[in-house]
């Protein structure tokens, strides 16, 4: 199970609809779709990372990223 | 026409392997901090192996073999031993401990060893204070306040919403009461109070306004809070909560948008895309986006690291962090990669500001801090231009900026972020 962070191109934006449809046919499953072109979810296995790979309407794909603070006893911060 | 010829874009496989050897690159060859620090002062000692021995057998070597010029610790009857009395002398001998210091070349150390005497040689190790000698930092210094000019500015950020995306704020903090606060959480099964810490200390800094003794502490004082949290108690963050609330901060007409948080950025990596349509979704809504460099550098071990994400977008402010003397932070990240420019530099270095009941301030070090004093003072901008664009606050912010000689872009961006101050015409 992979957290995965989706781009669509800006050309296809308009389409973030029926795009996320068809994402969820190829077994993405969709936690969150931002109307900026982002959408995020989860593949259960790394073929069907390689089959959203190969759309036209995709521009980035990666894994979701996590941000980290130092523990609050810390002096740098 | 003939019709042109255009190239196919293609979708790479993401080489992981790749991306994966390059972080044990980088771990192995930037983050050699031990390594960095020699280990041996290039002298030897020469200890006896037998104790009750005595040296003069291994000084008659010292003496025909190797020329060298002997000093004793029993010529020190009442004074300390002070190697500036013995630079003559290529051997001090200890004869109470059986050992002694050598200083000589490395055509006689070798002689040394293969004299196959009566004793062992081992090199001077080097003796270093640790690398992390905490600081008892309880002063109420302020001087960022002061140094960014907001002490002298007639603005005070008025009904300017300003969203502080962290880890949440202690609302019954009591220097804000009677301040607009909206609190969101975007963290699962979390509320927006605050029980790390870091997202009170970063509202203070850029809405705050005087602690109980009447010392001013943060630059925006009226302004109106917007607390997102989309870091842990715990201080960790998935992306998706962030996006979450910018989303929500740029939806609620917030004017300003202040990130202290980061994810660490290698050499030649790219700037995130889903954080850039984030930033940019926020700056067409008539938001200004910023958020800390990162505090993944120490300079004073010749180690730079790149502005981290999402700073590193284009379409987001990277803040770096400045010292009291308005030198760079030890600790501040710099451009490295082309995109990860720093854009401005604030006050990030022995910061005090609000921190959760009951401790109620503390003072901090961090681009973290940094961050904050600038979302504030863009706060002062919009409520002195309220009408223009994001673009054209950040070209005032830059106008207004210190310029720091001596440092450079790379470091501190445009220079030291300071107040607009009300003209009286």
């Amino acid at each position: 199970m992979k957290n995965i962070v989706i781009t669509i191109s800006e050309d296809y934006i308009k389409e973030l609809g029926s795009i996320s449809d068809s994402l969820r046919k190829d077994g993405f499953e969709i936690t969150n779709v931002y109307e900026f072109g982002v959408i995020i979810g989860t593949v259960a296995d790394e073929n069907i990372i390689e089959k959203l790979r190969k759309r036209k309407e995709i521009i980035a794909l990666t894994e979701e990223k996590q941000a980290n603070l130092p523990p609050p006893d810390s002096d740098i911060q | 026409m003939k019709k042109p010829i255009l190239g196919k874009q293609t979708f790479l496989k993401d080489n992981n392997q790749r991306l994966l050897s390059f972080e044990k690159f980088v771990i192995e060859v930037y983050d050699r901090r031990v390594d960095e620090k020699p280990l041996y002062t290039g002298r030897y000692f020469i200890i006896l192996k037998d104790e009750n021995q005595s040296f003069t057998k291994v000084k008659n070597l010292f003496k025909t073999k190797l020329g060298f010029s002997i000093a004793n610790t029993a010529d020190f009857w009442t004074e300390s031993i002070n190697e500036n009395n013995i630079q003559d002398a290529d051997v001090l001998i200890y004869n109470d401990l059986g050992i002694a210091l050598i200083g000589g070349e490395d055509e006689q150390i070798k002689i040394l060893e293969n004299a196959n005497a009566d004793f062992m040689m081992v090199p001077e190790k080097i003796v270093y204070v640790p690398d992390d000698v905490p600081a008892t930092l309880n002063t109420k210094s302020t001087w960022g306040i002061t140094a960014t000019q907001a002490i002298n500015s007639q603005y005070t950020g008025k009904d300017i919403k300003v969203a502080i995306l962290d880890t949440g704020f202690d609302v019954n903090h009591p220097d804000f009461k009677g301040r607009k606060i909206t609190t969101e959480s975007f963290v699962p099964d979390e509320t927006a109070d605050d029980v790390h810490g870091h997202g009170t200390h970063c509202i203070g800094s850029a809405c705050g306004s005087l602690d109980m003794n009447g010392q001013r502490y943060g630059i925006a004082t009226d302004a109106e809070i917007y607390a997102g949290k989309v870091l842990s108690n715990q201080g960790s963050g998935a992306q998706s909560w962030i996006l979450n609330g910018i989303l929500w901060a740029a939806n609620n007409d917030c004017k300003v948008i202040s990130m202290s948080l980061g994810s660490r950025v290698f050499p030649g990596q790219s700037y995130d895309m889903a954080y850039e349509r984030a930033a940019q979704d926020a700056v067409s809504k008539g938001a200004v986006v910023v958020a800390a460099a990162g505090n993944d550098s120490r300079r004073s071990w010749n180690q730079f690291n790149p502005v981290g994400s999402p700073a590193d977008c284009p379409s987001v402010l990277a803040v770096a962090a400045l010292d009291e003397t308005l030198n760079i932070a030890d600790f501040s990240n710099r451009q490295i990669n082309p995109t990860g420019e720093i854009d401005i530099a604030g006050p990030g270095v022995t910061i005090y500001s609000s921190w959760p009941m009951p401790l109620r301030y503390r003072t901090l070090s961090g681009t973290s801090m940094a961050t904050p004093h600038v979302a504030g003072i863009v706060a002062l901008l919009w409520e002195q231009y309220p009408t223009v664009t994001p673009t054209e606050i950040i070209s005032e912010l830059r106008n207004l900026a210190q310029k720091l000689p001596g440092l450079l872009p790379m470091d501190v961006g445009v220079g030291l972020t300071t107040a607009p101050l009300k003209s009286f015409s």
